[in-house]
């Protein structure tokens, strides 16, 4: 069985500006999943306006919070995005490698704001 | 000094997104030279708007050559090649942006030392094949125009409307540097590998798993050793004695 571990970000209005979350990695992580929820006709006041810009950006510390090294990160703008299916995605992901048994901060900047969504940050195993 | 391989990271996402940024990697050494390549699929494709190195406030890199068309009746992919000549030395990620959120989104890069820097590239080339209306096996393969000892980089996007989760081996000869496949990405796979070129033409090809409905776009760019740094040629010495 896959081991997983999830921190979920709340639903709530995030204003224009940087912050961020930080999460202790598991020995057995070798993959963070970063998920943020998108406007869909059912959702319609999740991160609605297309020009509102979120980055993620994920950071990674071998040394408990000495230093720093990126660790990749993904950027989206809101609204509705109909997918080539002609389905509407309900949300925006990015996944990326993760070295166990240290410290992951992800960071998250809004532009053109505010931005009503919640996310996760899941760590796996593969 | 020869062309040497220094380091590659990629990054991906298959769910929505208009910008992606690598983890962080090196680049040092002498005579440098950054080749990139994106692939993107989307119900509405857009261009590329950057590729950088240091992140999203980086060094921008030169496109080389983009691939729109491989799939006519499946217009959603699309590929980009780009390069950057003597990229700052240091530890830092590589960037890329689409002009709005795309389905899904790949990126790769790869550096080079020992790349001349008067004339780092020879002509790029590309090919690219429809597979629509049906599935089809694919063989994506380019030809490059080189001489002995050039490195050709190859990039490779393929598209499956299928969403087969396909993956992808790289020809005979190439050393694969970065892949984004299978599960990570159902809809596409990318590819980047290179090979010392031996002739005046460097076939770079890859193989796929299975069929796919859709098309792929193929690159392949020449990179030119620093000059007078070809592989030492033996030496016959008649009359010695």
């Amino acid at each position: 069985m896959p081991l997983i571990q999830t921190a979920t970000l709340t639903l709530k209005n995030y204003r224009d500006g940087d912050r961020s979350a930080q999460v202790i990695t598991p020995p057995w992580a070798r993959r963070i999943r970063l998920t943020l929820q998108r406007c869909t006709t059912s959702t319609p006041t999740l991160w609605s306006q297309a020009s509102t810009y979120v980055e993620v950006e994920l950071e990674a510390s071998a040394d408990g919070g000495v230093t720093w090294r990126p660790a990749g990160g993904w950027g989206a703008y809101g609204g509705i995005h109909v997918r080539r299916d002609g389905t509407e995605a309900s949300s925006s992901v990015g996944r990326f490698p993760c070295a166990g048994g240290g410290l992951v901060r992800v960071r998250f900047a809004i532009r053109n704001g505010p931005c009503r969504t919640s996310g996760d940050i899941q760590l796996t195993d593969g | 000094m020869a062309i040497a391989f220094d380091a590659s990271e990629q990054a991906f996402s298959g769910s929505n997104v208009a910008s992606l940024t690598t983890p962080a990697f090196v680049i040092g050494g002498s005579n440098r030279y950054l080749v990139a390549g994106t692939g993107s699929g989307a119900g509405t494709r857009q261009a590329v708007t950057a590729v950088k190195w240091g992140g999203s406030g980086g060094t921008g890199l030169t496109q080389q050559g983009s691939a729109v068309d491989f799939s006519p009746a499946n217009p959603y992919f699309r590929t980009t090649c780009w390069g950057l000549l003597a990229p700052t030395a240091q530890s830092a990620t590589l960037y890329a942006s689409w002009a709005s959120n795309q389905d899904e989104t790949a990126l790769a890069g790869a550096s080079y030392t020992g790349v001349d820097q008067a004339t780092p590239t020879g002509t790029l080339a590309t090919a690219t094949a429809n597979l629509s209306g049906g599935t089809q096996t694919p063989a994506p393969t380019v030809d490059a125009s080189t001489v002995a000892d050039d490195w050709v980089v190859d990039i490779v996007w393929v598209g499956d409307t299928s969403g087969a989760s396909r993956t992808i081996t790289a020809g005979a000869g190439q050393t694969a540097r970065e892949e984004v496949e299978g599960a990570n990405l159902v809809y596409e796979c990318l590819g980047l590998s290179d090979e010392i070129a031996t002739g005046a033409t460097t076939t770079m090809s890859w193989s796929i798993s299975g069929s796919v409905n859709g098309g792929w776009g193929m690159f392949a760019l020449p990179l030119k050793p620093v000059s007078g740094a070809v592989a030492p040629k033996r030496l016959t010495l008649l009359g010695v004695g």
